[in-house]
Order: structure tokens, then C-alpha cells, then sequence
């Protein structure tokens, strides 16, 4: 089933670079002809370009003991393959139900926590990696208390802190904790005191530092803050306050992203609901400045909460999936919509053909497509059809790598060969999607300058901070004056 | 020094020990006036990192991302902390021969004796670090006494506690993770063996936990449905089958996450321990034992409660 955008909505944008942008092509949803075997609650582009999705018991309750397998959607061939459920040092399966997760610098997708027990629920030590290569789960060590609906993210090490959560007790966890091979046991917890909610949305910045957006999922708000990190783990977090968050109650489900470039230290939180009714607020802070503050921006066209942000390729931001009201499919029904940070501005695109509310995703294919999964309004209900989002640029003609390398440190000047050398505007480094809840700490466009060019080739010079682009598996586009991206080829940055 | 609390020896005890900044709540007037209302609260104690080496974060890349032992060995044990809901204050209980708590351990039950003593049941949770300890119950007592829970079956947990009004102590017994079926169990103070008690018998699908007795001699628990629906259910030794009271609502929304904790009061008023899904910290309630009515009191966040007797 495909359904071609309404090009009347085309008309409601004001910003000409824009129309002129998306006015020869059309943009489309395509529900794809077979479904997920798993409700998709987490999902993950891997390095080999597949697709990772698991949902544990999948809300669930019955199957806490005997948890779903997970599965890896071959996107090219439309096949599955499934996993079994990892096991812990009984063998018994560990449930990754609300667990959270990042890459790590080898593309290992690094999940920590998971559910202990329903209705209270209880979140679980447990931390596992899945292997891209191998296609297993592997067993890692144990934080040192549970998390359920906490927050991973890699740190410019290639270390992976976690925050927040449900404790194994059913308290929220208030040891932020860091993971590095080095450490004796894997993790070592900081004092406590830190209240970050639930599913945080974090932000690694250029300084080291860490950046809540006020985005979460569940609880009550709390004011966005930069995190730094102590020289010990005997010393605390400290913590300042970022002020002017509109809407501030409004953060549950609401979503963030480090808006491209990188290097712009822009993130944007969009969206967001109080249990009642979503906003479509939008504000932006610059976290470059001393003393940043959020600032309001142009609101989404459509109030929504469990709504997916993806970064395109073309720089700009896509939003789907979620609703005006909680778990209410009935209000779900929105056209997409995508913001151009370079105009400000929000323009209407096609509307999808599958609500999609709570437990909802969407990712970033390495072509440039943009698949949507999921959705479960109630612990009954499952939404397995899959749908992807064609954006406009996908009928263009669109530039080529021909060669680019595979391997990339910081600071490196490189060659990149195109036959379109002369038209070509960006170069950009897109991490891999890792989502689940509106929640994503692993999605950030880092811009690759251009230093010169000749008729076939590109030079380039790529970062030498590694808090811009943390150390990993990145998707590596280049785009035209249009903005027309490539097809990604996959570079691996230590 | 005695763990058995009355309200003023736990304020004593409190006073005597170490206060634990941050974990104090300021204290609801009205509430504490209410002289019937004697409640303490346990949780596990923080983590205490003493490691001077390491550092959070350094300027090169890690690539090795599987830790050199992936089975790792050195368990940190905890502390618990006893929080009185009257006063706020609150005490971490160490015990240096042996820990009272691991950090791969739940607090699953914790009540009173009859004579004041309160128990804290531990479980294990299984993870990739060491083997677990055994379930186990712990006396909080002078000294503290630890009794290996024995007849547990495979893949069998220890939940909620309760010391009943005659001196025993009873339980409820699940599979992993508080899974059904649920049996009643009676635990031999001196033993640590447990019975299974027959007279009661909850349905095989359905999640049951809590437990608590009113003077007159009446057994409540409450009764989680799949979608997290929770209901205040009787037991009544003469009726084999639980009887339901009513469907837990607070504000006139059905509450959906189970509880953490259910008392009587000795005026017989029932207290839930709990939060709403999603919510956090846990919250006392009231409940109304006829409509299932829940009112909120004040937060309290701690994982278990129990009513000191004296």
C-alpha cells in the first residue's frame, strides 16, 4: 500500500528554498507486504546495515520468564532472522524488556537493564551486547544495581554511562554508573543524589559534558541540565541548571535531537505530553554559549507525544509516529513532518498509513529511507506492521561514492572519490540509530568539511574531538547543492 | 543496641546512628500526629565506591568492549536503611561479619513480630556475577540473626512477609520474579523451613502479593490483573478462595502498577505502599477496604513498610 503525499500540503510551506527543494519529487509511505514477528519496542541499525529489533517480555506479563526472541531484518532480501533470548549465569533468560542502550566503539550494541518484575516493576543489573558480526547476544558484567527505563550513552572514550531507571528493589536508581573493560568488575557507580528521570534524554556535548533536554519518559519534569562528569568516581555529578524550557511539564515521550551539525551544539526537544494532552511546543538551545538558555522555535504543525525524530541526510529533522493524546491511536493519524534547521521552519509531508503510539520507532536507513515499526496502546494490542518513508530526495538523482575509507581516526584528512565532486555541498558522518521511547542518545550528524576538490575526488579533514563524533561505526553521506544525499557508505571512527 | 522498634526507640536509634543526608523527607504535621500510624520503611543502602584509581573518563579510544572477566566477582555488599515515615529519619544497618545485603539481592518481604522484631526477606537476583546467596530471612535483631529459607522449589522466590497477630510468620511464594502461581506458606521461626498453607488457595494465572493482617484478625492482599489492574482481596481461611473487595483507584483512576507494600494499622486502617506506573518516588495511601479508594498521604521512598509495633 502506498499513499503519495497531499501536494496541496506542499503549498502551506512559506520557505522557498525548501519548495523549490521538494517540488519536482514527492515523498511517500509504503506499508511494507510482511510484518514483524516482535512487537518492535527497541530497535537498532546495525554496522552490516541490518536492522536489530527485541522487546523482551514485550509488556507482556505472562512471558516475563519467557521473554520474545529478537530478530534481525535483513532490509535488502525482507527476511528475519531470530535470536533467542540471552541467558544469565543460571540460564535463565533475561528479560530486556525497557532495557536501554548505545554502540560501542566496535558496533556492538552494548544493553543494559531490562525488566525484573512486572506491576511493580522491578529493573534488572543485567547487561548484554549484541554482536553484529556473530549475530549473537554475549553476556557482559552486571551493574551494580538494576535499571529499568534507563538511560545509555556512549561517552568519547567509547565508555558507556548509565543513568536513571528503576532500581531491582523498584526505586529509582540515583547511582548514575560507567562502564569501561578496564574497570575491575566493568562498572563503578558514583555517590548518589542524582535525580534524572526516567529514560532521560542525554546529550554528549563537545566538552565532555552531558546535556539533559528535559525529555523523558514517564514521572515528573526536571529542568534541563549539563552533567559534568567528576575526576572520581568517589566525587559526585555536578549539575547546571538550563533555564527557559517552555512547556516544561510536557517533557513524557517528548523528543531531542543534537541538531546537524554536531558541531553546532543545537539540540532541539519537540513534543513531549503531561498524561492529558501533547504540546507542540519546539525550543532550541545553543549549548556553545557560557550561559546557554532554551529559546522557543517555530512549533511542530502537529501536537504529538511518542513521536520519533530521525536525522536526515539532508540535514534536516524528520518527525513521525505518536498522537495528540496519550495511547490514543484514534489521534495518531498526523502527516510527518520535517524541520529545516537552516530556514527555521516546518513543512507538512505525507501522512502515514498506520498509527503508531506508544512502544513506537523510527531509524534512519543507510539509503536514506526512514523505517517506522511498532506501536502499543495497550498491553494487548501489537502493532507489527512495518512502513517505510520515502523522503523526497529518494527519487532525485542522487550523487555516488565510489570510494571512501573504512577506517578513520580523529583529526584524519581523507580522499572521497565521486564523479560528482564538483556538486557536491556537504560531507556528513550520521551514527546509527539506537531508539526506544522517543528516547535516543546515538543519532548525530557530524559535518566532515570540505578542504578542496577536483572533478572526481573530495579532501576532506574529519573532527579531532572526540566528544563531536564518539568513537564507533558511522554511515558517511555526501550531498549535492540541492541537498540530495548519497547512498551511506559504512567508516569505522577510533 | 535493639532493632526491635517501637516509635521512641526508633527515634533513639535514629538519634544514636549515623543520619543519612538526602534520604530524609520532611515530615507531613498532620500525619505524624496520628499515633496509630507507626510505620517504617527499608531499602537497600547506596553503593559506596572507595576505588581512588579510576577515573570516569580518559582521551583515548576503548575498543575492547567485553570486560576481562565477564563473570564479574567482587559483589560490594550493602547496607539496608531503615526510614521512619513519622520523623524522616533514617539509619543505615550494616553488619561487618556478615553483609546483611548484596547489591545482586532484592528486598522481597519485610514485616514485625509480634514481639517487635522486624524480619527483611532477601532473594537473589540472577545475573551474570557471582552465584547468588540463598534466599534468607534476617531477624533485625540484637544480634542480628539470619535463617537460610529451606523448601523452596526450583525456580521458587520468597515475596511478601507478614507477622501475623498469633506469632507466626507467613509468606507468599511464587515463581521467578513474582510470577504465578502464588501459594501462602508459613515460615518456621526457628528454621527457617516453610509449610505450605492449604486452607488458601489463589488462582493458578493470577499474580498476588502483600500481605498484611488488621486486629481483628482479617488477611488482605492484593491481586494484580495482566494489564496491572490491582485489586484489594481478603483471605478468609473459611471461603478457600480469595475474596475480592474491590478495584484499587486513586482520584478516581484505576491503579495500574500493583503495590509495593500493604499494612494495618492498630485501628485497623490498611496502608498501601506504591506509585502509579511510570511514577516515582512510592507514596503511602490509605485504602478503603469496602470501595478500594486509595488516599494519598505522603511520599515515602522506600521499597518495603512495616508497622512497629510498642
Amino acid at each position: 500500500m502506498t499513499q503519495l503525499n497531499n501536494k496541496t500540503n506542499l503549498l502551506e510551506e512559506t520557505d522557498l528554498g525548501t519548495l523549490i527543494a521538494q517540488g519536482a519529487t514527492t515523498d511517500k509511505w509504503e506499508v511494507l507486504p510482511y510484518s514483524l514477528p516482535i512487537l518492535p519496542m527497541h530497535a537498532a541499525l546495525l554496522r552490516t546495515g541490518k536492522v536489530f529489533f527485541f522487546c523482551g517480555s514485550g509488556n507482556d506479563p505472562n512471558r516475563l520468564n519467557t521473554p520474545y526472541d529478537s530478530v534481525l531484518w535483513d532490509v535488502n532480501k525482507g527476511t528475519f532472522s531470530r535470536q533467542a533470548a540471552p541467558l544469565d549465569s543460571n540460564n535463565q533468560p533475561i528479560d530486556l524488556f525497557c532495557a536501554g542502550h548505545s554502540f560501542t566503539p566496535n558496533g556492538m550494541l552494548m544493553v543494559v537493564g531490562g525488566t525484573l518484575r512486572y506491576d511493580p516493576f522491578y529493573g534488572s543489573p543485567s547487561v548484554v551486547m549484541f554482536d553484529p558480526i556473530t549475530e549473537k547476544w554475549v553476556r557482559n558484567a552486571s551493574m551494580n544495581n538494576g535499571r529499568w527505563y534507563p538511560t545509555a550513552l556512549t561517552l568519547g572514550s567509547g565508555r558507556i554511562l548509565a543513568v536513571s531507571g528503576l532500581d531491582k528493589d523498584g526505586n529509582l536508581n540515583i547511582q548514575p554508573e560507567i562502564y569501561s573493560s578496564t574497570f575491575a568488575n566493568g562498572w563503578n557507580a558514583f555517590p548518589t543524589g542524582n535525580l534524572y528521570p526516567q529514560y532521560a534524554q542525554l546529550f554528549l556535548l563537545s566538552s565532555g559534558n552531558i546535556f539533559y533536554s528535559g525529555g523523558h519518559m514517564g514521572g515528573s519534569a526536571v529542568t534541563p541540565m549539563i552533567l559534568t562528569l567528576p575526576g572520581k568516581f568517589t566525587q559526585s555529578i555536578t549539575e547546571k541548571l538550563v533555564p527557559g524550557l517552555q512547556d516544561q511539564d510536557f517533557g513524557n515521550q517528548a523528543a531531542s535531537v543534537l541538531l546537524p551539525p554536531a558541531q553546532d551544539q543545537r539540540v532541539m526537544i519537540m513534543g513531549g505530553g503531561n498524561y492529558t494532552t501533547a504540546t507542540a511546543r519546539v525550543n532550541i538551545v545553543n549549548l556553545n554559549r557560557t550561559n546557554p538558555t532554551y529559546v522557543g522555535s517555530r512549533f511542530l504543525k502537529y501536537a504529538r507525544m511518542h513521536l520519533s525524530a530521525v536525522l536526515l541526510p539532508d540535514r534536516t529533522v524528520f518527525v513521525c509516529n505518536g498522537s495528540k493524546m496519550n495511547e490514543n491511536t484514534t489521534k495518531s493519524m498526523l502527516p510527518a513532518e520535517i524541520y529545516n534547521p537552516a530556514t527555521n521552519s516546518w513543512t507538512a509531508v505525507a501522512k502515514q498509513n498506520v498509527p503508531r503510539v506508544y512502544h513506537s520507532v523510527a531509524l534512519l536507513l543507510p539509503d536514506g529511507r526512514v523505517i517506522a515499526g511498532g506501536g502499543n496502546p495497550s498491553r494487548r494490542v501489537k502493532e507489527l506492521r512495518l512502513e517505510i518513508y520515502s523522503p523526497a530526495y529518494m527519487s532525485r538523482s542522487r550523487p555516488i561514492i565510489q570510494t571512501a575509507p573504512q577506517t578513520l581516526s580523529y583529526g584524519l584528512q581523507f580522499t572521497i572519490q565521486t564523479p560528482q565532486a564538483g556538486n557536491i555541498r556537504w560531507v556528513s558522518l550520521i551514527r546509527p540509530m539506537a531508539t526506544t521511547h522517543s528516547c535516543d542518545t546515538e543519532q548525530r550528524l557530524v559535518d566532515v568539511p570540505i578542504n578542496s576538490r577536483n572533478a572526481t575526488s573530495l579532501n576532506v579533514t574529519l573532527t579531532d574531538n572526540r566528544n563531536i563524533a564518539p568513537p564507533g561505526w558511522y554511515m558517511l553521506f555526501i550531498s549535492d547543492n540541492n541537498g540530495t544525499p548519497s547512498v551511506a557508505t559504512w567508516t569505522q571512527l577510533f | 543496641m535493639s532493632y526491635k522498634l517501637s516509635r521512641r526507640k526508633f527515634g533513639q536509634l535514629a538519634l544514636a546512628g549515623t543520619l543519612v543526608s538526602g534520604l530524609s523527607y520532611q515530615t507531613n504535621k498532620a500525619f505524624a500526629q496520628t499515633p496509630s500510624l507507626k510505620i517504617i520503611g527499608i531499602g537497600s543502602s547506596p553503593i559506596i565506591s572507595t576505588d581512588q584509581t579510576d577515573s570516569p573518563e580518559v582521551n583515548t579510544t576503548e575498543l575492547n568492549s567485553i570486560t576481562r572477566k565477564n563473570v564479574a566477582t567482587d559483589i560490594k555488599p550493602v547496607g539496608l536503611v531503615l526510614q521512619s515515615l513519622i520523623t524522616g529519619k533514617a539509619q543505615i544497618l550494616t553488619n561487618k561479619s556478615t553483609p546483611l545485603v548484596e547489591s545482586n539481592e532484592t528486598l522481597s518481604g519485610f514485616t514485625s513480630l509480634s514481639d517487635g522484631t522486624l524480619v527483611v526477606a532477601i532473594t537473589p537476583v540472577s545475573t551474570s556475577r557471582k552465584q547468588a546467596t540463598p534466599t534468607r530471612i534476617t531477624f533485625l535483631s540484637t544480634p542480628v540473626k539470619t535463617l537460610i529459607v529451606s523448601g523452596l522449589e526450583e525456580n521458587q522466590q520468597l515475596g511478601s512477609l507478614l507477622g501475623t497477630n498469633d506469632g507466626r510468620l507467613i509468606g507468599l511464594v511464587g515463581k521467578n520474579n513474582g510470577t504465578p502461581p502464588i501459594r501462602l506458606v508459613d515460615i518456621n521461626l526457628q528454621t527457617g523451613e516453610i509449610s505450605f498453607i492449604n486452607k488458601v488457595k489463589f488462582p493458578e494465572n493470577e499474580r498476588v502479593s502483600n500481605l498484611a493482617e488488621c486486629p481483628d484478625g482479617k488477611l488482605y492482599t492484593s491481586l494484580v490483573e495482566s494489564d496491572g489492574d490491582t485489586f484489594l482481596v481478603q483471605l478468609d481461611s473459611n471461603q478457600k478462595k480469595p475474596i475480592r473487595l474491590g478495584q484499587l483507584q486513586v482520584n478516581g483512576q484505576a491503579w495500574n502498577n500493583g503495590l509495593q507494600s500493604l499494612v494495618c494499622s492498630g485501628t485497623g486502617q490498611l496502608l498501601a505502599l506504591g506509585a502509579l506506573r511510570y511514577q516515582t518516588p512510592n507514596t503511602m495511601y490509605s485504602v478503603d477496604k469496602n470501595s478500594g479508594n486509595m488516599t494519598r498521604l505522603q511520599d515515602f521512598d522506600v521499597t518495603q513498610i512495616a508497622l512497629a509495633h510498642g
